[in-house]
């Protein structure tokens, strides 16, 4: 599904990815873990393409393209969603505007008919249950004025409506209280299946709790140090980062 | 470099004759007045850019330009003048000038009605001299104001309303002025709207133009707003890109008038509107929108004066600019608090989105406050297209243009907000849309 080889990523004249190495498999969800500035949103928005996001080294091959290949909208379109750690407020654009126009651009990539306001609404509906994302929030400028929390379920809404094939969340659960994180949670498993695979950034295993992962990847100083199955998440919350950054370190 | 440039213009060198042919030719009052005026625009001329006011807006490449008055228009104006209404059914009364002169055939100034006159200059000149009279003469003798003396000089036809006490108007009043200009030719239009005491009247401008030529369109409009009454005025000021559009609003507010203006400002090669509102009275409340929209050359320059003369009054004004290209945007905003009108509320807000690194805004905001109980406060941004809200769109599958569209649209939508009357908000969407699907146009400008 993604194969990333070698990925050196700088950012504002400093190089803060410096050779990733990660493969997910389809179907697959890996977690990834690290310290604060290890480079973890550096590398999701690599993938989603940002501008200033450059990629010095590497490849990253994604259902067999070349993904760094694509501007942002055709990764989108072709099935890749991000999950914002701080998804954007955007003033004066409608929420259902904007997810229609997501919806469609989606739709029409796929050579399927777009929906007209009235489909729309009753596509959304259901979705909009299982997330708690009341009309009124639909309403609004897209994120505007949103509590922390319901920015993070308003992501996961779009994921649900987008289908994606592969998802970035990064720190989805951050800042979620216990309910939000359970329908956060659900919300993501409800959308695992075969042909769909995940990466998942997170500081808590607490997460991993519910989104359990197959593999569980530690980055730090921007390169993975170690990898290993679900039990390394809580090997890091007992021992904390220290020994695993120092090894690297040394 | 002086405070003046003269300019030297056929249809000024040939008063005489020009005037002859205007509306109310004959009537000795205007005949005199009109001379007045032209002296009074040959004293002081235009301003040149050592004028404070006019720091921003240049007329040098318009004195330059040998206008002549417009003439008669041959065969139909190339619109659809249907697709420009009001509003509604489109069966509200409607005052299409072309070429500064009525035309009848295209307009509708609807059934007589009760204490209220809708009609054009050249014929209130004719039928109710007696009422028009005081207004023109009073807003004339506003002496150092080149381009109102000028306009009062050649005064062409326009629009007159008059509301008696207490009349409403349910579907606002159209207004077109067309222009169709085969050599560089001027308009003068004269609006006169007199709102009696507790009346409510709306209405809308439309200026459209086309043409292979350069033309300069210098309507005046005088609004008259009694005690509690209230009047909506909207203008879309869409000129050809070889005009020049110097217009100036003039409005004046007995206690508890209101005046509601929503100007949306997207053609000429340059522009400049003006509003000037005096709010006599106490408690009149006056409120400011607008929306600019330039690209390549084209300037654009509002400028307000909103002077505080009655207590307990308040004032707004929010305008918002997208300028791409070379384009150059100007926002004058001044507010006058007089020493008498305590308890005064003046709010100005004024932003504008680049999308161009060529593109420049230039705001002037100007607080004159001479009382002690007022709450003024005034603001300004100018920014880019946030990069992360760009991201964010595309990152949900949005092209990058629809993306930047969706922005612009949504940075202009706040403007248009304010304006209740659906139908007219419409037509500025449609405004806005068709702005944003043009691709600009290689061909000359005025101004540039
Ligand atoms: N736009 C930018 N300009 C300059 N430096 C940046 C920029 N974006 C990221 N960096 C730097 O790159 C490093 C990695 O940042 P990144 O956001 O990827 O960390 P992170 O692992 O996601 O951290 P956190 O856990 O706090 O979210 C940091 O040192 C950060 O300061
Ligand atoms: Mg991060």
């Amino acid at each position: 599904m993604l194969e990333i080889r070698d990925l050196h990523v700088r950012v504002d004249e400093r190089e803060v990815l410096k050779g990733i190495d990660l493969t997910i498999a389809r179907g697959e969800v890996h977690a990834v873990m690290g310290p604060n500035g290890s480079g973890k949103s550096t590398l999701a928005y690599a993938l989603a393409g940002r501008d200033g996001y450059e990629v010095t080294g590497g490849t990253v091959r994604y259902r067999g393209a070349d993904l760094l290949a694509l501007s942002i909208e055709e990764r989108a379109r072709e099935g890749l969603f991000l999950a914002f750690q701080y998804p954007v407020e955007i003033p004066g654009v409608a929420g259902t505007t904007f997810l229609r126009a997501a919806v469609n651009a989606r739709r029409r990539h796929r050579g399927e008919r777009e929906l007209d306001a009235m489909q729309f609404v009753k596509f959304v509906r259901e979705k909009q249950a299982e997330l708690n994302i009341p009309d009124d929030m639909l309403k609004r400028p897209v994120n505007v004025g949103f509590s922390g929390g319901e920015k993070k379920r308003n992501e996961v809404f779009q994921m649900a409506l987008l289908e994606p094939t592969f998802a970035v969340l990064d720190e989805t659960d951050s800042g979620l209280d216990i309910d939000a994180l359970k329908m956060v949670a659900n919300g993501v498993n409800a959308l695992r299946e075969p042909a769909r695979s995940m990466l998942v950034i997170t500081h808590y295993q607490r997460l991993l709790d519910y989104i359990v992962p197959d593999r569980v990847h530690v980055l730090a100083h921007g390169r993975i140090v170690k990898s290993g199955g679900r039990e390394l998440a809580l090997e890091l919350e007992r021992e904390g980062y220290g020994a695993l950054t120092a090894a690297e370190a040394a | 470099m002086s405070r003046r440039i003269v300019a030297e213009f056929p249809f000024v060198e040939r008063f005489d004759e020009v005037a002859a042919g205007l509306p109310g030719a004959g009537l000795d009052w205007l005949d005199a007045l009109r001379r007045d005026s032209l002296d009074a625009f040959n004293r002081v001329a235009l301003p040149s850019t050592r004028v404070e006011a006019w720091k921003y807006t240049n007329l040098k490449d318009l004195a330059k330009t040998p206008f002549d008055i417009a003439a008669s228009p041959e065969g139909d104006p190339p619109f659809d003048l249907d697709g420009i209404h009001a509003g509604g059914s489109g069966a509200g009364r409607r005052l299409v000038f072309v070429n500064g002169r009525f035309d009848a055939g295209r307009s509708r100034t609807g059934p007589p009605s009760e204490g209220l006159a809708v009609l054009s200059l050249g014929e209130a000149l004719r039928s109710r001299a007696r009422i028009v009279r005081p207004h023109i003469e009073r807003l004339s003798s506003l002496e150092d104001e080149a381009l109102l003396a000028l306009n009062t000089a050649f005064m062409m036809d326009g629009c007159v309303i008059v509301a008696g006490d207490g009349v409403t108007i349910d579907l606002p009043v159209e207004t077109v002025f067309v222009n169709d200009a085969r050599s560089p030719t001027s308009v003068h239009p004269r609006n006169l709207v007199v709102a009696g005491a507790g009346s409510r009247i709306a209405l809308t401008e439309t200026h459209v133009g086309a043409g292979p030529s350069e033309y300069w369109s210098n309507p005046v409009t005088e609004i008259v707003v009694a005690a509690s009454a209230s009047v909506v005025h909207r203008k879309i000021q869409r000129e050809s890109r070889r005009a020049y559009h110097l217009a100036n609003t003039r409005v004046t507010l007995a206690e508890r008038g209101t005046y509601r203006a929503f100007l949306m400002s997207v053609g000429a090669g340059l522009s400049r509107c003006e509003i000037d509102a005096t709010l006599e009275g106490e408690g009149a409340d006056c409120r400011l929108d607008g929306a600019y929209l330039a690209r390549d050359r084209q300037h654009t320059d509002i400028t307000t004066r909103v002077t505080h003369a009655g207590s307990g009054g308040s004032s707004r004004q929010a305008f918002r600019g997208v300028l791409d290209g070379r384009s150059r945007g100007v926002f004058q905003g001044r507010v006058s608090v007089r020493p008498d009108a305590q308890r005064t509320d003046g709010h100005q807000l004024n932003k504008t989105l680049l999308l161009s690194n060529d593109a420049e805004i230039d705001t002037k905001p100007e607080l004159e406050i001479y009382a002690d109980d007022v709450k003024c406060s005034h603001g300004a941004t100018a920014g880019h297209l946030d990069e992360l809200e760009l991201l964010y769109l595309r990152s949900r599958g949005l092209g990058a243009e629809e993306a930047r569209r969706v922005l612009i649209r949504a940075f202009v939508a706040e403007a248009v907000e304010s304006v209740e009357d659906g139908p007219f908000r419409d037509r500025l969407d449609a405004e806005i849309d068709d702005w944003l699907s043009r691709e600009p146009p290689a061909d000359a400008e005025a101004g540039a």
